[in-house]
């Protein structure tokens, strides 16, 4: 009896320890995170319809306009941090447009432009008669959100900041044509001055394009109260990033890294004013299967590139659902190394490549490659056949002219025939005994482009190519490529909104650092420079519809597809305006419907 | 045997740090850059480089590693390259906690069921019930979690939608108060702690069942019975802690994963744990934080087999250290 009794306490006695254990484990990590950051929400639902949920691949990095560099970043700290300018892509044109509160760069057509200048910090500004400097006038009743007010001063700190190479901060390229810039060092004396708190001058050292003294003026400002005690060698790593002084629409009420960005609305705000929606929350969810889930259920509003294959699935599953596409700015395309690279690596010499070395054999690749049907199999309606590097969205500059090379075996083996290449016995093309075969690479977690890599092998087979695939790890692809250890590959570029493809197909190899083709054709380099000397973007028209024939003919590489990028929305959300620019680059206008209200 | 602790932990000394010097060069020598992000149109080719140089990665090898090796010496691991240059071990105590807690109550519920199945079917033995925990554990044995994961979700979350997927609160879970918010944590950890320790608790069940057979073979067992104890006693008290031995040495093996995380489980539940935190920096090339968590692994795996010996030795007073 004693012993079954005692076995009985032990037992209750060890159950009861096994629940302590549990319940210590649990307290113990929601301790770590159950801190000051105290919501003022209310309770469950009504939590959620005041909060928009965006689900994000990754952390942002800074929020911190000078050091943060990826995308999340910019969006976040656009929101946070208040700008010179309102920027807005005009869908008309495909010009960019800035606005100050009193002067825009261009008057939109009606009914184009949405965005108000209201939240500029400019009141208006003057380009000079020779190009070389620009003189802003700012607004007097702008504050930080310390209640400090936002002078010029501001922006000279900041752009030394932007400038200092112990930050390294990834836009210093913007301040590339600033007096002294040309000889290494910019000279922040002469090329930023302060007369008062409301002019603020720019100086540069050649004559600079309207539009682009614009953009490359109006790079976001610190407040340089709250950083100037701040050391270059410590401002990576300074406490004031987690704590953001800004004078938004937003301000940050949480950032859990690795988690969840929380921005509330900032009540104090002018610029333009506060956010119409209370709270954002940006939540890291890696994996892609989840957020599509989590849109699914409804647990978060807005997922970005969501695939085209899923898109039947999520509308039928949850019909408060819709998908929404910004303009076309990243294409895939598949590159042929234009010269022998081992060649080119040794002796610094150009030898055509023994492959892909003639325009003739490349323009009979891009005929044997059916683009529709990666088009049709993969992207269906969000993907557009790719000429050239410059996109259909930018309308001011695109060729309309060029028809595409279409998909027609017979001719690419014609093509082949006329440059001495025939079928050897083991079917496989040859020309002085080299065998048409070669290895595809292309970087790993890309389905679109592996489904892209398999139709293209089996084109290639059909006229007598043997195209071997093999997907690398992201940063090996990358490093084999920068090092021009790869003869053929598939990879993607993503476009700036400033035409300046000099980068990309300059004849100078060692300027040119992303000419991993090794393209050569002085006539490019020539139509880029001649471009960049116009005052006016849309004069210099006339020297991008050449380049785009020349890049037709040439084919460098092949042009796939340009990719329509397609967002999955709740339909809560309303007054959202998707664009080239941006998915979020209107958010604080953004308001969302309570959850009763949404219509079924 | 305080001696012998002594002894191994300082034979451990040496071999972490080989294991760190290895990793070292181990990592320099993989293809990739940690500048590789700043390598891109638009961005100066001053950045990549002014960036290298912030991170020391200019110096000719011999001179950064023996930079590197006098800052560990003095306890310093460096800042991390791909998380805004916090201190590595910040970056570690950030993630730490969340791991430790999955883990903790995935080993808790893994033992627990894994130990009562293996008991059943062992006393069971070649029942339909012993057939069927053998079949139903050796299923989810061979699943892999995060396929496994995926499914709980479609069905937990998608069908009927019980569970959260994905997070450690809701939104605005700060305002439930501390029972609220705690409640919501565990709410939110049912699915994972659930995905993990099934699997787990498959496993150790076949080792407990195996062990727990040859154990109520013995004669021991059979004197027992045979002096009229009741069967409970026999086998919780005389037939488990014996057949517990080879389970000693599985809990000891377990250390390093209550730190190194889960990382399938953390990625598709989004938990920035520790597993996260390793892979994010592999492929970021984040050579301090990569290294800091193979010293946190690989000292854990060290102390789990000391662990595991003294542990032995405790409950196997035949063992002697």
């Amino acid at each position: 009896m004693i012993e079954k009794g005692a076995c009985r306490f032990a037992a209750a006695y060890r159950l009861t320890g096994f629940f302590i254990a549990v319940f210590i484990i649990v307290v113990l990590s929601s301790c770590s995170k159950h801190d000051a950051s105290k919501a003022k929400t209310g309770k469950g639902q009504s939590a959620m319809d005041s909060t928009l949920v965006i689900a994000m691949l990754g952390d942002a990095d800074y929020l911190n306009p000078v050091i943060g560099t990826t995308v999340t970043s910019s969006n976040i700290f656009g929101l946070i941090y208040p700008s010179l300018l309102q920027s807005e892509f005009d869908t008309t044109t495909g010009l960019m447009n800035y606005m100050a509160l009193e002067k825009k760069l261009r008057v939109l057509q009606s009914g184009q432009g949405k965005k108000t200048p209201k939240a500029a910090l400019a009141r208006t500004w003057h380009m000079s008669d020779d190009n070389k400097s620009i003189t802003y006038i700012l607004r007097h009743d702008a504050f930080w959100d310390d209640g400090k007010p936002i002078i010029s001063a501001d922006f000279k700190f900041s752009y030394q900041l932007y400038g200092n190479p112990v930050i390294a901060s990834a836009r210093q390229q913007y301040l590339a044509e600033l007096v002294g810039a040309d000889k290494g060092r910019v000279d922040f004396d002469k090329a930023i001055e302060t007369p008062d708190d409301t002019t603020l001058v720019f100086r540069f050292y050649k004559p600079v394009p309207e539009h682009l003294a614009l953009f490359h003026t109006s790079l976001t400002p610190l407040p340089a109260h709250r950083w100037k005690g701040v050391k270059p060698d410590e401002f990576r790593h300074s406490p004031l990033n987690l704590d953001p002084l800004g004078a938004g629409p937003y301000k940050l009420r949480n950032w859990q890294q690795q988690q969840e960005i929380v921005l509330a609305s900032n009540r104090k705000s002018n610029l333009p004013k506060p956010g119409n929606i209370s709270v954002i929350s940006f939540k890291v969810v890696p994996d892609y299967t989840v957020r599509l889930t989590q849109l699914q259920t409804s647990a978060v509003d807005v997922v970005e590139n969501i695939k085209p294959e899923d898109f039947t699935a999520l509308l039928k599953a949850n019909n408060q659902l819709e998908i929404k596409t910004v303009g076309l700015r990243v294409y895939d395309y598949v590159g042929w190394s234009n010269i022998d690279q081992a060649e080119y690596q040794r002796t610094g010499k150009f030898k055509p490549h023994p492959l892909f070395g003639s325009a003739q054999v490349r323009l009979a690749l891009t005929h044997a490659i059916d683009r529709e049907a990666i088009i049709d199999g993969y992207l269906k309606q969000y993907g557009v056949i790719c000429n050239t590097d410059i996109s259909p969205s930018l309308k001011w500059a695109y060729n309309n002219r060029m028809v595409p090379h279409p998909y027609d075996s017979a001719k690419a083996s014609n093509l082949l025939k006329a440059d001495g290449w025939f079928p050897g016995p083991d079917g496989i093309l040859q020309k002085n005994g080299k065998r048409f075969s070669f290895t595809l690479y292309t970087n790993s977690g890309n389905a679109r482009r592996n489904y892209a890599s398999v139709i293209i092998q089996q084109n290639l087979r059909a006229i007598g190519i043997e195209c071997k695939l093999d997907v690398q790890e992201s940063n090996v692809f990358f490093e084999n490529l920068q090092s021009r250890k790869l003869d053929a590959w598939m990879a993607g570029w993503s476009i700036g909104l400033e035409i300046d493809p000099l980068d990309v197909w300059g004849s100078d190899l060692k300027k040119s650092r992303f000419n991993f083709t090794g393209y050569r054709n002085p006539r490019i380099d020539e139509l880029c420079e001649l471009a960049k000397l116009k005052m006016d973007p849309v004069g210099a028209k006339p020297y991008w519809l050449e380049y785009q024939e020349i890049l037709h003919r040439d084919q460098p590489i092949t042009f796939l597809y340009w990719i329509r990028e397609t967002q999955g929305f709740s339909k809560r959300i309303e007054g959202e305006d998707l664009n080239i620019s941006g998915t979020f680059y209107n958010i604080d206008d953004w308001r969302l419907r309570p959850s009763a209200n949404v219509t079924q | 045997m305080l001696i012998y602790i002594l002894k191994r932990l300082l034979i451990a000394i040496p071999l972490i740090f080989g294991v760190l010097t290895l990793t070292f060069f181990i990592i320099r020598l993989a293809p990739g850059d940690p500048a590789a992000f700043f390598i891109q149109p638009g961005i100066s080719p001053n950045v990549a480089e002014q960036i290298r140089a912030q991170y020391g990665l200019n110096d000719p090898l011999p001179i950064q590693y023996f930079k590197w090796i006098s800052n560990v010496l003095q306890g310093d691991f460096g800042r991390s390259f791909s998380r805004a240059q916090q201190p590595v071990f910040d970056v570690i105590a950030e993630a730490l906690p969340i791991t430790v807690t999955i883990a903790g109550l995935t080993l808790i519920a893994n033992f627990t069921i894994g130990i009562l199945i293996g008991i059943i079917s062992a006393v069971r033995q070649n029942t339909f019930l012993d057939r069927f925990l053998t079949v139903t554990a050796l299923f989810f044995y061979s699943m892999p979690e995060f396929w496994f994961a995926l499914m709980m979700i479609i069905l937990f979350a998608l069908k009927f939608p019980v569970f959260p997927v994905s997070g450690l609160n809701e939104i605005g879970a700060e305002s439930y108060g501390p029972l609220g918010f705690l409640l919501d944590r565990f709410w939110h950890l049912i699915l994972p702690v659930t995905v993990l320790s099934i699997n787990g608790a498959a496993g150790i069940a076949r080792y407990v069942r195996g062990s727990m057979l040859e154990v109520i073979r013995q004669d021991y067992i059979r004197t027992a019975r045979a002096k009229g104890l009741p069967e409970n006693v026999v086998i919780f008290k005389h037939a488990l802690r014996n057949a517990l031995l080879p389970v000693i040495t599985l809990m000891g093996s377990s250390l390093p994963f209550i730190f190194s995380g889960a990382l399938f489980i953390e990625v598709i539940f989004a938990f920035p744990g520790m597993g996260r935190v390793t892979v994010d920096a592999i492929f970021a090339r984040d050579y301090p934080l990569i290294i800091a968590n193979t010293f946190i692994s690989g000292s854990l795996i060290v102390l789990g087999n000391l662990f595991a010996d003294v542990l032995y030795a405790v409950a196997d007073p035949r063992i002697k250290l």
